[in-house]
């Protein structure tokens, strides 16, 4: 096992053990409740980020002002539990005007802190792009978009948010990783499958979510399945969170730890769910998904990987 | 062949635009419900039954109903709050113009940083807008 993976996965299982031992002592403790998720969260903030951030010592050298780029971090993955948490509460409103918030100060933190530092800038600026998905929510109000509408249309917001920055900075689609990669495209098609049909399979099990598509017949479900959560959610969040967020904080601090980092955000994503389960299945996922960009130096297999995942999990939902 | 990035990244917009087309039409019965409030988040995966180890949890509480009741409110006035920051965005970035005269280079710096964001602001404020007016209209 090369050092990067071991790096990786002893990171990451850690995480994951710690994390899973925390929700059942506190389950214990409070009994399934909102202050069990908001307590665990806390939990999984923490530990995730000190352990990812905080573990390994060797290889950081060469790093300029890591410390602080690692506190700076730390308080953005902080910011990031209290603004989910608060979105998916009575609290929304709050979650809402944290996103706002988080969207206009992340730039502003950027030129502050970043300095002459091109990719922490960049990395700030990824920061106020994972806000925006919250903030795009804001025009809809209730029933004004159905299902088959409402996704769609978020995560067209959502790459419209990515576009419009990307063309701004002019920053090259090679430093994203949106390249054909150091292998052949067959060999990442057959990871990102493979990948994917794992975590999709496994989710299941974590969510069992109802069916999305309530009345649809099979070749509508499956062609929802394959638009919306295969391509759509697959390419505008591999895009966010492993193409934007991880490239840029991999300029910053040693690789495990950008995608450390990076999961630990996407993972907090999830917290809508209302299942710790969940957020550390993200977590894992993201891992998985980061250590497959750096491995093919591409977005191919992670997209594959996520994007399938996605329907594998909505295709055992219709069938079963 | 090489693609400069920023027609790949017109071509995906356009294919997301078209998608949504497309999944618009997808089913026949439109289902309007809880879950499409927010989509994949906490009302998607609860109100309509998930589990969580194995126990259906918030689907059967009163805790789903007083998050879709406290979303209601928190998206009408969010939208107040998206609007003034979007307001207080343009003031500044036409305040920091740099054909008024010389600034200090932190100013100009945060006018760059915020240009995406006030863009993307005030796209999202057509779209409230277009919203209201359709309502309005319909």
């Amino acid at each position: 096992m090369n050092f990067l993976l071991k790096k990786i996965v002893y990171s990451t299982l850690i995480v994951i053990l710690v994390s899973i031992v925390a929700y059942f002592v506190l389950l214990s403790f409070f009994g399934y409740s909102y202050m069990l998720h908001v307590t665990w969260t806390v939990v999984f903030a923490l530990f995730s980020v000190l352990i990812s951030l905080g573990l390994f010592g060797r290889g950081c050298e060469g790093f300029e002002n890591l410390g602080m780029i690692k506190v700076l971090f730390g308080v953005v993955v902080g910011v990031i539990s209290v603004e989910e948490l608060l979105l998916n509460s009575v609290f929304a409103f709050y979650g809402l005007v944290l996103s706002i918030v988080g969207l206009v100060l992340m730039p502003g933190l950027a030129v502050v802190f970043g300095g002459n530092d091109r990719w922490l800038r960049i990395a700030l600026e990824g920061v106020a792009l994972v806000f925006a998905t919250r903030v795009v929510l804001s025009p809809f109000p209730l029933g004004i978009l159905n299902l088959q509408t409402f996704l769609p249309t978020i995560y067209t917001l959502i790459i419209v948010a990515l576009v419009l920055y990307l063309m701004y900075r002019r920053i090259p689609g090679r430093d994203l990783r949106l390249s054909a990669g150091n292998c052949s495209k067959t060999v990442q098609f057959a990871v990102g499958l493979s990948v994917g049909f794992i975590v999709g399979f496994v989710e299941y099990f974590v969510l069992k979510p109802s069916p999305i598509l309530v009345g649809a017949s099979f070749l509508q479900a499956l062609a929802y399945a394959a638009i919306v959560m295969c391509v759509m959610v697959g390419i505008s969040e591999e895009l966010l969170f492993r193409g934007l967020m991880q490239s840029s904080l991999e300029r910053l601090m040693p690789r495990w730890e950008a995608v450390g980092l990076a999961s630990i955000m996407f993972g907090l994503m999830h917290i809508g769910w209302m299942n710790p389960l969940e957020v550390l299945l993200a977590y894992a996922a993201g891992v998985a998904f980061g250590y497959l960009a750096i491995s093919t130096e591409s977005l191919i297999a992670p997209i594959v990987a996520h994007g399938f995942g996605n329907f594998v999990l909505y295709l055992i939902v219709f069938i079963s | 062949m090489v693609i400069p990035l920023e027609r790949s990244l017109i071509a995906l917009l356009v294919c997301f635009v078209l998608l949504t087309g497309v999944s618009a039409f997808t089913v026949a019965t439109p289902l309007f419900g809880l879950s499409t409030v927010l989509g994949v988040s906490v009302l998607g995966s609860s109100v309509l039954g998930s589990s969580v180890l194995g126990s259906s949890v918030l689907g059967s509480s009163v805790m789903g109903s007083t998050i879709v009741e406290a979303y209601v409110n928190a998206v009408s006035t969010s939208q107040v709050c998206l609007s003034l920051v979007l307001i207080g965005l343009l003031i500044y970035s036409e305040l920091t113009n740099p054909s008024y005269g010389k600034l200090r280079s932190v100013f100009l710096e945060l006018r760059r940083s915020w240009m995406p964001v006030s863009v993307l602001l005030l796209v999202l404020f057509f779209i409230i807008v277009g919203i209201k007016v359709w309502g309005i209209l319909a």
